[in-house]
Parts: structure tokens; C-alpha cells; sequence
């Protein structure tokens, strides 16, 4: 728990090596957290991603020693883990319902159904699209809807005011609405 | 697009949005002068509403959804091999693979990970070895359980089509067709209960139905696997998971009072359950309906059911009504009764609502309404004494008894069935419902004097889809599906011992010198054995799903004839020889829909066959 937390104050104040040895720390928990939750309730009842993180939070930080910035940057870190485990797990559902043909049969409840995962593969293909463009939207959407970071926790990680990151959020959301929508973006 | 270029749209589309939507066209235009494309491009993401994509409103959720690891196609380990996710549930996952040792269909069902503890693993697999026996065509078959990287799996039979849900869904069905898709489901959870093992879930979900229109009772004794609650909390812990997410929505619906106000439960909590569907499925509505599962639980406990329809026959009705009591002593005290009738109105002619005991005011209710109903359909057992086999039919396209000569042999108040005959054409044997349950019941022919000889000791006599009983080859003992196995019973009386394991129909040849039956497994593999059951060979399977019913030998002895592709558009009589090879398909005359042909000799075998219509029930 102490190294964790050095390594998080480390990294918020700039030192970038840090965070590459607090990345697959927080990945392993985050995974590890996620099954047990998935284990202890049922599907049908949604698992929130901060709710996630913030038991991982818990678990792996000594909050007492932390300043809130700190914390934000933790958030940060478990953005990016987050979209990789979920885009892992909706691509191998992808792929598994793409050998499957349309039959359905169910055992037991409704089938969970998959369009969420379309969706979700879709955003990440324009998030990285985005990416190309403009890094730091495309960071500023990781950390809002993979991490769940408020608009200040996402300034903070970034260095930003809040109001360039709310000014860059809603473009951000216009041009991945138009990205998706229209399915191809107007490059030039 | 440059780096600058961009700059530049996102500040002309931030310039824009400061100004108010009369003087953006305007700013926009001259900002942009001859750059056509840049307006174009600032236009277009300002057109997009401001939320932006639905996914983005808030933050990611559902993880769990989206987390749960998948196998990849084409993972084996022992037999089994993976071939497609089918989908998730709220009890684990569910593929379709390969069983590679007999080349056919199965489907794995993955357990979710509640089952890791040890406790409720040896649960798990203690619960799966019980459904695993339950051996009825009405009930998903189980083929294996196990464990496969640390997860608990199921190996069941594979059933290509829908749930109820989607057959109720895909047109509004008449009242017949409900009963006559639902008895055998009823059927099979009697012969459950019959084994002591309970549902506990019973719902429109849990009935899986073939393409072929053949219904499945799945998930068997499961639920228990996901109550994980202290009796005395019962309650308090039911009304946390509903407020929770709702966890437990749609099965609310089916819980009977007693499983909703956290009590021990019964059988006649399935009976309860197995009311709600069948209620559901005449009114196309449930019988308890609230806005909040809380507010469903009350009405369940409390609530009447808004009553049936006129146009559903009064007996069905009274049936359902009974099921539903909210008191279990005054439901139906077995599915087995339930099953009867079920039946009896199924055989009902006129489905006008009973005239008969119009009488009855439907308040007066229930038992006295079902005494009526039996009273009213009671058959009497005729024997036509050239006859082998006659069966319950009520329907000839060509009347063969022209000219026989009958003989009454009961003239019992309530049901008699299956009555065969033995080689010498001196006994009788048949099914009766006589002393309050399906006995085999054997007389003498002429004697007037009847013995019955199961005594209430096996209610898997009462079997829609197969003959239940009936002479050995030397007639000295009936047999009797006991199930899962084939026991034979002395004719003068004595102990009752196991025949066959597993199997179903056994038939002698006319000269004694062969038997054959089917397991009841995948594709009912025809045997032929020993006249004492040794040296069984199989002679043929069909493909899972498909069943082979009604065995009967040729006279010549040298060939089986049956009915395949039970109740499906398909069914027809079948011939296959007694050394096995092809089989080949005898047809018969149109069969009036929900009817069952048949096999059966008339005295002349002229003709070499003679089907005859028999009615499910």
C-alpha cells in the first residue's frame, strides 16, 4: 500500500517512470476486484466502473496519506485499465458472437444483450480516431467515461483549467456523436 | 487533417457556440470567407446535439456485462468442444459444443462464479447428479457436469429454438394449444417431485421449445443453488435484492406466496409457479401485476387473479384457479393431479365452457368443481377380446372393430388407460386412476376381480408420450416404468425387481425369442436384447430430439415398427428391421393435429399395420 501510494505522489508530481511501474499494479487489482464483485452479485445488476475503482482505490492506496490529487491521478491510471479490460472483453464477445450465426437459446434469464458491445468497440475505434487528431480529447473522454472523473479531477490529471476541460469535452462529444453517427469522419 | 487546421475549427466552433444562433451563420460565414470545407466541417459538429453519443452520458457501466470472460471457439477438454457463446443469463453462460466422442450437439452451461466455495460446489454437483436422473422426455436431459478451468459446467442435451416467452410472444395461442404444449411440461415436474426434487423457478424462460414445437423444462433444482439465505432472513434478504437493482425482477412474478414470504417451501410451491404460467399463457397477462417488485411481492402474497376468460373451458379454469390458492393445502397436493386434469380436459370433446356443470357456481369451487369434472369424463375399459392392444382411441379412419365382439371389463368412476393383453388373452392389464393414483391393475378377464399392483408406489406409471406398463413375454409378470428404470412385477404378487436400467417401451417379439426397447437417451436408441434382457445391440438412433416411441414387433418377428419424430410435423410410423439397417417410413393418413400415431395390429395382418390416432393424454 505504501509503495503504491509513493508511486502515485511520484507521479502527480511530474516524474513520468512512475506511472509505469503503478500501471500493471492497479491492472492486476482492478481485474482481480472485478471478478470478485462479478462474483458476489448477479448480472442484471450493473457494476459500475467507480465503483470498481474506487474499491481498488481503497484497497491499494492509504487514503489518509493522500491528497485529493492524488487520488485523481489514481483515478487516471485506472481509466486507461479499464478501457483496456472492458474493449478485451467486448471484442472477444464480438468475435464470439460473429461465429454464432443468430441462434438464441436461453437457459435461464433474457440473454444480456450484446449490441452493448458494438457500441462500445465502435466508441473506442473513434476514440482512437480522435486520438490522431487530438490527443488530449481523446484523453480528457478516457478519463471521464472509463475512469469516472469529475471535470476537476480530469483538469488536475491534465494540467488543464476546468474550463478548457469543459469546453474540450464538449467537442470531444460532438465529434465522436458525428464520428459515430455518420460512420466516417470528414478528414482533410 | 493538420494540427492548425484543427486549431481552427475548434476555435471557430467554440467562437460559434459564445454567440447565439441568429449571428453564428453570419460569424461563421465571414470567418470562414472562401474555405468552404472549414465551414462545412464547424457546421456539421455544431449540429450534433450537445449531449453527444448516448454511451457517453455517464460513465461506463454494467462491467460486469462486458468483463466476463468468454472461451474461445474451438477450446476442448475431454469431449467437448466449444463452438459459439449462445448468450448470458443470470446464472452463468451458455455455449454450444461438440460432444466429439458421440458427434452430437450439447450445450455447456458455465456457471457463474458464485459456485467457487467448496460448499456450494459439492451442492452444485450433488444437484446435478439429482436432475441428471430425472429421465423425462418433457425435461432437459443432463448429460455430464464438471469442472473446467475452475469453473463449474453443466452438459445438457442441445434444444435449437426459443422459450416460451417467444412462443407466447409470436401469436396469441388457443387454449388447447397451451395445455397440449404444457401437460408434458407438467408431466415431467411431477415425475421430479415424484423423485423429490423441486423447480423452484419455474417461468416462461425456463421452457425451452424446440423448432419441432417440443417443450423443455430446463434448469432443474438450480434455483437452490442461488439461495444463499438463512431461513429467518428470508424475507428481509428477499426485499434488499429486489431494492437492489432488482436483481430478482421477472421471477417474482412466478414465486408462490409461501417462497415470497421467505417460508419453507414444497412441492406445492411449484404448483403455485406452474399456475402463474399457465395462467399467463391463457390471459396473456400475469395473474399478479404491480409496478415494483416490492409492490409484487404484496400483491402476490394478498392479491386474487383477476379471473380467466369465459372462452377458456370452466374446468381449466377451476384447474388453474386451484393451482393459484394462496393457501398450499388447498392447492392441488401434487403435480400428479394436476397432470390428470390437465389431461381430462384435454380429452374433453366439446370445448364449449362445460355446460355440464354449469351448475357449479365457480365460487363453490375447485375440489367439488374437480370431482364433478371426474365424475362426468370417467371411462369405462372395454376389451375386445381378439384384440391385442387396444388403446383409448376415439377415432378410427376405418372402424377394424366392425363386428367384434365386446366385453366390458371396468366400469370405474375416473380414468383407465393403456390396457394390453396378454399372450394367452386371458388378463388384462391397464392403468387406473381407481385408488387415488395411476396403479397397474391386472384382472382376469370375466373374473370381475381386479389386483392392483403398484399401490401408489410409482407415479412414473402416468406417462403421456410412452406405454407405462404391460405383459412380459411368458405372462407372468407386468412390466412398469419405474423410472429411470424397467421393473417387473409377478402377476399373482410378489417383489417387484429391476429389469432394465434407463429404458423405455420393452416389446417381445410375437415368438418370445427377442425383446426390444429405446433408451431414454438422445435420439432414443432402439435395442434389441435377449428375451432377459442380455446381449443388448443397438439397431438404431435417431438424431437428439427426435424420439422413437411405440415399439412394436411385425407379426414374422422380424421387424420394429414405431413412431418417430414425436409430436412434430414429421411424426409418422416407421419400419426398421430387427438386424438394424435402414429405416423406412411407413406413411399413414393425415393425423388430426395433437393426436399421436400409433402402431397397433388389427387381426387380419393383411395389411400389416394399422395406425391409429392416439390423443396425447
Amino acid at each position: 500500500m505504501a509503495e503504491i501510494t509513493k508511486l502515485l505522489k511520484a507521479w502527480s508530481e511530474g516524474e513520468q517512470a512512475a506511472l509505469d511501474r503503478l500501471t500493471p499494479l492497479v491492472y492486476e487489482e482492478l481485474r482481480k476486484v472485478a471478478r470478485r464483485r462479478m462474483r458476489t452479485e448477479r448480472l442484471g445488476h450493473t457494476l459500475q466502473t467507480t465503483a470498481l475503482v474506487n474499491e481498488v482505490y481503497l484497497r491499494l492506496v492509504d487514503a489518509s496519506d493522500v491528497r485529493w490529487q492524488d487520488r485523481a491521478h489514481f483515478f487516471a491510471v485506472s481509466a486507461s485499465m479499464m478501457r483496456r479490460i472492458l474493449l478485451d472483453g467486448a471484442r472477444a464477445r464480438a468475435t464470439a458472437k460473429r461465429g454464432g450465426g443468430e441462434i438464441r437459446v436461453t437457459l435461464s434469464d433474457d440473454l444480456v444483450p450484446f449490441r452493448k458491445h458494438d457500441e462500445l468497440i465502435a466508441l473506442d475505434d473513434a476514440l482512437m480516431s480522435l486520438a490522431k487528431i487530438d490527443p488530449r480529447k481523446s484523453r480528457v473522454v478516457e478519463l471521464r467515461y472509463f475512469g469516472g472523473l469529475t471535470v476537476e479531477e480530469t483538469a488536475e490529471v491534465l494540467k488543464l483549467s476546468p474550463q478548457s476541460v469543459m469546453r474540450d469535452w464538449r467537442l470531444a462529444k460532438a465529434w465522436l456523436s458525428r464520428e459515430l453517427t455518420e460512420g466516417d469522419a470528414v478528414d482533410s | 487533417m493538420t494540427p492548425e487546421r484543427w486549431n481552427k475549427v475548434e476555435r471557430l466552433y467554440h467562437a460559434a457556440l459564445d454567440r447565439n444562433s441568429e449571428k453564428r451563420s453570419e460569424y461563421l460565414a465571414e470567418a470562414c470567407g472562401d474555405d468552404s470545407d472549414l465551414l462545412r466541417e464547424v457546421l456539421s459538429l455544431l449540429a450534433q446535439d450537445s449531449v453527444g453519443p448516448t454511451l457517453l452520458r455517464k460513465p461506463v457501466e454494467d462491467v460486469a456485462s462486458v468483463l466476463d470472460s468468454v472461451i474461445a471457439s474451438g477450446t476442448q477438454w475431454g469431449p467437448y468442444r466449444i463452438e459459439v457463446l449462445l448468450g448470458k443469463g443470470g446464472m452463468g453462460a451458455v455455449y454450444r459444443a461438440t460432444d466429439t466422442r458421440l458427434n452430437r450437439l450439447v450445450a455447456v452451461k458455465f456457471l457463474s462464479d458464485d459456485l467457487a466455495d467448496s460448499s456450494a460446489r459439492r451442492r452444485f454437483q450433488r444437484e446435478a447428479q439429482m436432475a441428471s436422473a430425472l429421465n423425462h422426455p418433457h425435461i432437459l436431459t443432463v448429460h455430464d457436469v464438471g469442472e473446467f478451468e475452475g469453473r463449474q459446467y453443466l452438459i445438457t442435451e442441445f434444444v435449437d429454438g426459443g422459450t416460451l416467452r417467444d412462443w407466447l410472444r409470436t401469436e396469441r395461442r388457443p387454449w388447447r394449444a397451451v395445455v397440449e404444449l404444457l401437460v408434458g411440461v407438467a408431466d415431467g415436474l411431477a415425475t421430479a417431485h415424484a423423485a423429490n426434487i423441486l423447480h423452484r423457478d419455474i417461468k416462461p424462460e425456463n421452457i425451452l421449445i424446440a423448432r419441432n414445437g417440443y417443450a423443455k423444462l430446463a434448469d432443474f433444482g438450480l434455483a437452490k443453488l442461488e439461495e444463499r439465505i438463512p431461513a429467518d432472513a428470508a424475507t428481509r434478504s428477499i426485499g434488499e435484492s429486489i431494492t437492489r437493482a432488482g436483481a430478482v425482477i421477472g421471477t417474482v412474478a412466478y414465486m408462490s406466496p409461501e417462497q415470497a414470504s421467505g417460508r419453507t417451501v414444497d412441492a406445492r410451491s411449484d404448483i403455485f409457479s406452474f399456475g402463474v404460467l399457465l395462467y399467463e399463457a391463457l390471459a396473456t397477462r400475469r395473474p399478479f401485476e404491480a409496478k415494483t417488485d416490492l409492490e409484487l411481492l404484496h400483491v402476490v402474497i394478498h392479491g386474487e387473479p383477476p379471473p380467466l376468460d369465459a372462452a377458456i373451458p370452466e374446468g381449466l379454469r377451476i384447474a388453474v384457479e386451484t393451482a393459484l390458492d394462496k393457501e398450499p393445502a388447498e392447492r392441488y397436493q401434487s403435480m400428479k393431479e394436476f397432470v390428470v386434469d390437465l389431461r381430462r380436459l384435454l380429452r374433453e370433446r366439446d370445448s364449449t365452457p362445460a355446460p355440464a356443470h354449469s351448475t357449479a357456481a365457480p365460487f363453490v369451487k375447485k375440489r367439488l368443481g374437480r370431482m364433478i369434472a371426474g365424475a362426468v369424463i370417467g371411462t369405462a375399459l372395454i376389451v375386445g377380446l381378439s384384440y391385442r392392444w387396444l388403446d383409448r382411441a376415439d377415432f378410427f379412419w376405418r372402424n377394424p372393430l366392425d363386428g367384434a365382439h365386446f366385453q366390458k371389463v371396468t366400469d370405474w368412476e375416473g380414468t383407465e388407460l393403456d390396457a394390453s393383453i396378454s399372450h394367452d388373452g386371458k388378463f388384462v392389464a391397464f392403468l387406473a386412476d381407481r385408488a387415488g393414483t395411476y396403479d397397474t391393475w391386472v384382472t382376469q378377464v370375466g373374473s370381475g376381480q381386479f389386483r392392483n399392483v403398484t399401490e401408489g408406489r410409482f407415479p412414473s406409471l402416468l406417462h403421456e408420450a410412452t406405454r407405462t406398463t404391460g405383459f412380459s413375454a411368458d405372462g407372468r409378470d407386468v412390466w412398469l416404468r419405474t423410472t429411470p428404470t424397467i421393473s417387473l412385477a409377478p402377476l399373482m404378487g410378489g417383489p417387484v425387481r429391476v429389469f432394465l436400467g434407463r429404458a423405455l417401451n420393452p416389446v417381445w417379439s410375437p415368438d418370445g425369442s427377442r425383446l426390444a426397447f429405446h433408451y431414454a437417451t438422445a435420439g432414443d436408441p432402439i435395442m434389441i436384447a435377449d428375451p432377459d434382457g442380455r446381449n443388448e445391440k443397438q439397431i438404431l438412433v435417431s438424431a437428439a430430439g427426435e424420439h422413437n416411441h411405440y415399439l412394436t414387433w411385425s407379426r414374422d418377428n422380424k421387424s420394429i415398427y414405431f413412431t418417430h419424430g414425436f409430436r412434430t410435423t414429421e411424426m409418422d410410423i416407421w419400419r426398421v428391421s430387427s438386424s438394424g439397417g435402414t429405416p423406412e417410413r411407413i406413411p399413414t393418413r393425415t393425423v388430426p393435429s395433437g393426436a399421436i400415431p400409433t402402431p397397433s395390429w388389427t387381426v387380419e395382418p393383411s395389411s400389416n399395420y394399422d395406425a391409429r390416432p392416439r390423443h396425447p393424454g
